[in-house]
Parts: structure tokens; sequence; C-alpha cells
């Protein structure tokens, strides 16, 4: 069976070998060959290059052609911000002072932004290995798009003007069938929808908000007899069944669910859920056996092994090891081998050790935000963007701080801190907001009984 | 090989015109073209269709391809087999020119055709260049990608507002050649060699949109007096970038295009379903209010 086929039967609910294995190689397939992210996100030779030598030495079964959820903002005239090791991020929000609807002229066309790239690149995957590997084509999905477009204002727009949100997530709903459209034309397999910030959003909000056009999306790409991804970030759990609702024929998850109790639910649904390797403390920071340890116990917790993907939590970090992405291949491959190998491997102590601040003896109100990393992950660029407006405006009334799980030693500060669930934001030492960004108000009426 | 150019410019500054004439001074050259703007009249005085990518032969065996929701790359695939040498391909005044080289080298590989990007070509009209220059982004790209820029209506502008747009043009593209035109009458053998010197490196390499940029298509009465219609076009013109429509007056039918504060009324022999107007600009709220209150429909597209 070719990994394409394996992927193909999962996601038709056919019972199959094992569970297919799909690395998300972004820009970290650059890193494979020493090519910055911008430079593998902007020229189609070094990202072919890139992917293919991604296929080569990863075995996937199936794979993402390029991973950057900022090709439809930046062609809808966001400013991005580039980077070397990261996608880019966003800058500017052309809807932030001006509550229109754009119009449908300006759905993206094949020459418009980074598409002639991507489309180039995604043709010659389909040549080159896309009869064996089944690949995917990612779009950003349409409520981190809207935001993008809208910015933070989006956000009150839920409240102040549920109107206006439900024009603008019909606009960009057809964006992202536009950009299906583009992708299925060179051959894509799998359109994925990735929209980071559905994690931020109550259920009541997603079924006003999102249902219809998630439907919409999900249908259409049926229609034209391709399989559809459903890939979140963050804690997402009250949302997976509504998410099931709109019937995508798989959803991905990262380490913040708990992929065996979502699996209850997505098997209800028949919709084949994948996911959930920690990409930071275990791809990235791990050893090769933590990632085959990783795997393992994924595999093993899971009941009922049909319907079922393994793939990293989201996009792997550019400086992950090669061999542990291996190592985390291998276990998917070879189960029964690897587990027999590190029976009785236990990961090494993190040995850095992290001064947790007195809280009781503070000068003044310490906000601390534990973050993925907020230049590359939606949600925790605005968990940070909400503290940093509480600092504008109380001064040195408070104290601020970021922490990246990016850098080793703060993995260490979760690790203490008990830290279940990433964005978090605590207040003198205690959990007050975990995935959900606060509104403004919330934000400083908690400062406020503080000072 | 077919020679590929590039065709821009804001709103009014007569590129459908100039299109228009190059076509029927090409004598023997067989040429395509590409439109994509919605309500262009074409080349023989009918109504672009919003079809996907139509495709017409005209005059002398030029193909005429209107493709307003379709890409420009699909319409260049749909049409490399057809017998042509050169083809100009049009695009919205409102896109910043992407990185043509790599365009039309992806064209290339998708689609085994063999096109050869010769150059952009920029049409301008200097009474309003130096205030869009300010607001629209996309036209400081067009100027600096440019080739060969084209001050056209230049038997309407004032010799000031020249002096202003040649400093312009001048500060950001001293290399680019200049011809001054009436009606966009420039003869095809001009562009024949045009050529283009690859110094992308100030513009930005990818097509944008301005996604802030409005567009209200209004319904009008059957029977709506043209001199009221005048005067209420007159009145919202200055507010915004450009209005286009069509009227009958049970007559005849006429072709509305204003640009600015320049309004014109042009009989054609285009049929059309039912009157309207479609206006094109920014914050455009106070002209939508004002339009509604004078009967106009507004519908959704």
């Amino acid at each position: 069976m070719t990994g394409k086929e394996r992927i193909l039967k999962v996601l038709d609910n056919q019972k199959i070998d094992r569970p297919p294995w799909v690395p998300f190689a972004g820009v970290h397939a650059g890193n494979l060959l020493g090519y910055t992210a911008s430079e593998v996100l902007k020229d189609a030779d070094k990202l072919f290059e890139s992917i293919k030598k991604a296929n080569e030495i990863y075995s996937p079964d199936g794979q993402p052609i390029v991973f950057d959820l900022q090709i439809e903002a930046e062609i809808l005239g966001c400013e991005l911000k580039w980077a070397d090791d990261n996608p880019p991020s966003v800058r500017t929000h052309p809807l932030e002072d001006t509550k229109i609807l754009p119009c449908n002229c300006t759905y993206p066309k094949k020459e418009d932004g980074r598409l002639p790239i991507i489309l180039d690149v995604m043709k010659r995957a389909k040549k080159d290995f896309g009869d064996e590997t089944a690949l995917y084509g990612l779009i950003c999905g349409p409520f981190t798009l809207a935001s993008h477009l809208r910015g933070n204002n989006f956000f009150m727009d839920m409240y102040d003007d549920e109107e206006y949100v439900k024009e603008l997530m019909d606009y960009v709903k057809s964006v992202n069938i536009e950009m299906a459209k583009h992708y299925i034309d060179v051959g894509m397999d799998v359109i994925a929808v990735v929209d980071p910030l559905i994690s931020q959003i109550s259920p009541d909000h997603f079924n006003q908000f999102c249902s219809k056009p998630y439907e919409e999306i999900f249908d259409f790409i049926r229609g034209e007899n391709r399989k559809s991804s459903f890939f979140v970030c963050g804690d997402a759990t009250k949302n997976i069944e509504n998410m099931c609702l709109t019937k995508p024929d798989s959803i991905s998850i990262d380490e913040n669910i708990d992929m065996k109790e979502a699996k209850k639910i997505t098997d209800k649904y028949n919709v084949v859920i994948g996911g959930n390797i920690p990409l930071t403390s275990v791809m990235l920071h791990g050893t090769q056996q933590d990632n085959m340890k990783a795997v393992i116990s994924l595999i093993d917790s899971i009941d009922n092994k049909e319907n079922f993907i393994i793939a990293p939590g989201c996009d792997m970090p550019y400086a992950t090891p090669a061999e542990n992405v291996i190592a985390a291949m291998q276990a998917v491959t070879e189960t029964d081998r690897i587990r027999e190998m590190i029976k009785n491997y236990e990961s090494p102590e993190l040995d850095i050790d992290v001064e947790i601040p007195d809280y009781e003896n503070l000068d003044k109100p310490f906000i601390e935000v534990f973050t993925i990393d907020s230049a590359t992950c939606a949600a925790c660029g605005y968990m940070v963007d909400a503290v940093n407006v509480a600092k504008e405006n109380f001064g040195d009334k408070i104290d601020t701080i970021e922490y990246k799980i990016s850098k080793k030693e703060n993995i260490a500060r979760v690790k203490k801190m008990g830290v279940k669930n990433l964005p978090s934001i605590y207040i003198n030492g205690q959990l007050k907001y975990s995935s959900i960004i606060p509104s403004r108000k919330e934000l400083f009426k908690q400062i406020e009984n503080l000072l | 090989m077919k020679k590929l150019y590039l065709v821009t410019g804001f709103l009014g500054s007569g590129k459908t015109t100039f299109l228009n004439n190059i076509i029927n001074t090409a004598n023997e050259e067989k040429i395509a073209v590409i439109v994509n703007e919605f309500g262009s009249v074409g080349v023989d005085g009918t109504l672009l269709k919003e079809n996907t990518v139509e495709v017409k032969e005209i005059n002398n065996g030029s193909i005429f391809c209107s493709c307003k929701s379709a890409d420009f790359i699909d319409a260049l695939k749909e049409i490399k087999d057809l017998d042509f040498k050169y083809v100009f391909i049009e695009t919205s005044g409102f896109s910043s020119p992407g990185n043509m080289d790599s365009i039309v080298d992806t064209v290339n590989r998708i689609s085994g055709a063999e096109y050869y990007y010769m150059g952009m070509i920029t049409l301008v009209q200097s009474s309003n260049f130096y205030k869009l220059y300010e607001t629209v982004n996309a036209i400081k790209d067009q100027i600096i990608g440019s080739d060969l820029i084209i001050i056209n209506k230049i038997d309407v502008s004032t010799q000031e507002d020249l002096n202003r747009t040649l400093k312009i043009i001048y500060n950001v593209n001293p290399e680019a050649e200049i011809i001054y035109s009436e009606f966009a009458n420039v003869e095809f053998e001009k562009l024949k060699d045009l050529s283009h010197n690859k110094k992308n490196e100030e513009i930005s390499k990818t097509v944008v949109k301005d996604i802030t940029l409005q567009k209200l298509y209004f319904e009008l009465d059957e029977d709506i007096d043209l001199a009221y219609l005048k005067n209420i076009i007159k009145e919202i013109a200055k507010e915004t970038y450009r209005i286009k429509g069509f009227v009958h007056n049970g007559k005849d039918t006429f072709y509305i295009d204003c640009v600015g504060d320049d309004l014109k009324f042009t009989k054609t022999k285009s049929e059309v379903e039912n009157n309207y107007i479609i206006v094109l600009g920014k914050n455009l709220d106070k002209v939508k209010f004002f339009l509604k209150n004078k009967l106009f429909y507004l519908k959704n597209q």
C-alpha cells in the first residue's frame, strides 16, 4: 500500500494496516538544506528541493506542500513581517479602521501574491512523488483570516456588530473556496483548513459565526471529490463536536487537547482524528527516544485504532532535529520493534532550575504570559497583545513578562508551575486565562482589583 | 514564441482605448488582448460579459479575451495555441504588478507555453495623477515597474499638472521611456521593440489587492431622466474614483463614464437588460446614502 492509498483509505473510514504518518514539515524542510524560512517561502526551487528532501527522509504517507497561514492575508493587503526561522507574521490589518465588505473581485487569483510559486511547486511535487504520497494543500481558515483582515477589533465585532461578522465570514469563506479551487486544480489530494483561532471562541460563537461557512467549505471540497481536514491549535476541546458537525473528513489537533478524549467524539461522527505529538518539549527539545516514546504512548492510548492519523501537533519548529522526526516515523512504521527497543527508557530530567517569584510579597501585580511563540502562534500573539495593552494602560504600576517555551528554561518553568495549556495568563502566580484571550475590560478589572 | 506585454494604469487613464488602438494599428500582425475590467466596452462596442474566459476573434484575426473572474494565468493557458504573436494583458488599476518574470516563468512551466515578457506599459492621466499617487499604493509600483509610461489625455492637461507628473516619474523611474498622447493614440509599431529592464528590487514582488476599495452597484429606474442622472453623478463624482454604467432613454443606449469631474455619456450599440451605474472608490458611505435617497437601488454583487 502506498502512503497515498493509506491516507485516502483512512479518510474514507476504511481499515488499513497501520495509522498513517503525516509530518508537517513547513519551514523546517528548508532547514534540512540550510535555507531560511523566508528563502523557502519565497523561492519555488528552494521550496521544491526542501519538500522533496523531507519526502525522502521522512517517508510520509501524506505531506503538506507549504505551511504558511499568511498567503491569503498577504494577497488581501496585510503587510507581513518576515523571519529566518518562522513563517511570516501579519503586521497590518486593512480593515482595522474601515468596516466594509470587500468586493468579490478581490478573491485571490492564480497570479496573486505567492500563489504562482506555490502552484508551481505543487505541480512539481505532484509529478515527482504525488503517486506515492498524499499531498496536502493548506489554506488559512476563515476565522483566522477574518481576524488578519480586521485585527483585534474582530473580537469586539462579535459582540457589537454580529451582522458584520457574518458578512465578513461569508466573504472569507468565498476566499477559502477560491484557494481550495486553485490547489485542487494542481492536484492536491487533501485540502486542510487551518484555523488556529477557533480555540479562542465559545461553542455558541462557533455555531453563530463559523458553522455555516465551514460546512460550505467542506461541502465544496467534497463536491470536487477531494478529502478535507480541519486543523486547530490550542485547547479547542469544547469545539470539537461542533467542528465534527461541519463535516470535514478529518480533524488535526495539538498537544493542548487530550487525543483519547477527543477521539471519543470524532469516532461518534466517523471523523478521522490526527495529531498530536508535542512540538516543543518533544520534537524540538527531546531526544530521539523521547519522540519514539511519545508516538508509542499515543498509539497505545487509543483503544479503537481506526480513523486515526499520527502527526505533529502543528507545523514543526524550524530547528527540529531531523533525527527526532525520523525517530517518530520509525515508531509509526515499526511500532512493535520500537516499543520493545525503548521499553526501559526514561526521559532525562530537564536539568534547569528556575526561580519562581515570591508571589506573596510582590511590589506590584505581576502578569506572566506563557506562550508557544507569539511570533508564530496566532492565539499566542493576541494573548501577548492583550497584556501589552494592559501594560500601556497601567504603565509602571504592573510588571509583565512573556515566557516562550521555545526556550528550554521556560519549559522547566512551565513544568514547575504546572501550566497545562498554552497560551495562558497567570497573574501573581494564579492561572487566570487558559487559551481564551481576555477582553480588555476583563483584564483591566482583574488588575484594578489588585492595585 | 509569443511576446507578452503588461498594460496598467489607473481607472480612466485610457487602457481600453489604448488596446483598441493597438489592435487597429497592428496591420498584419496577430495580436491577443486580455482584459479584465468589468463593464469595459469591448473593441466592437459590445459590453464584455462576465464569463470566465471569453475569447473572440475580431478585426483582422486578433484575439480578444475577457477574464473578469478568471485568472489571467488561466487565460494565457487557454489561448497559448491560438495564432498570435503578441499578447497584451490589461490589469486592474488597483493591482500592484507582480514579478512578471516569475509569473511568466510559471505559466510557461505549468502549461508548456512559450511566452516571453517584453515589458510593462503604464498609462497616466496628469490631471489626477499626483493625487492618486498619494492615495493608491499600487500606482507607485506601476510607475517603478514600467518600461514605458504613456502620459495620456494630454489635450486636457495643464502644464502645471504635467510638470508635477513628470517630476514624480523621474524621481522613481528615471529610465522609463515616456510618450505623450491624446486618446491613447499610440501605434503598435512603437511597442514592438519595447525592452524590459530587470530592475524589480524596489517594487513588491507580488500582486496584492486593496480590499478597502469599494464597488457599489446601483440599478436605475427604466425611465430615469438623463439630465437628472447627469446632475446626480456630477454631485458625487468628486467623492469617487470612477463611475461607470449604462442607461437607455427609450431611444438610445448610453455608456456612462466618469473619472473625477470628467463625465461622458457616449452612445453605444450595446444592449443592456437594465439601467445601472457602478461606483468605485473608498469611504463611500455618504455616497451610498445619497444615492439610495435618490431612489437608486443598491444591489448586492
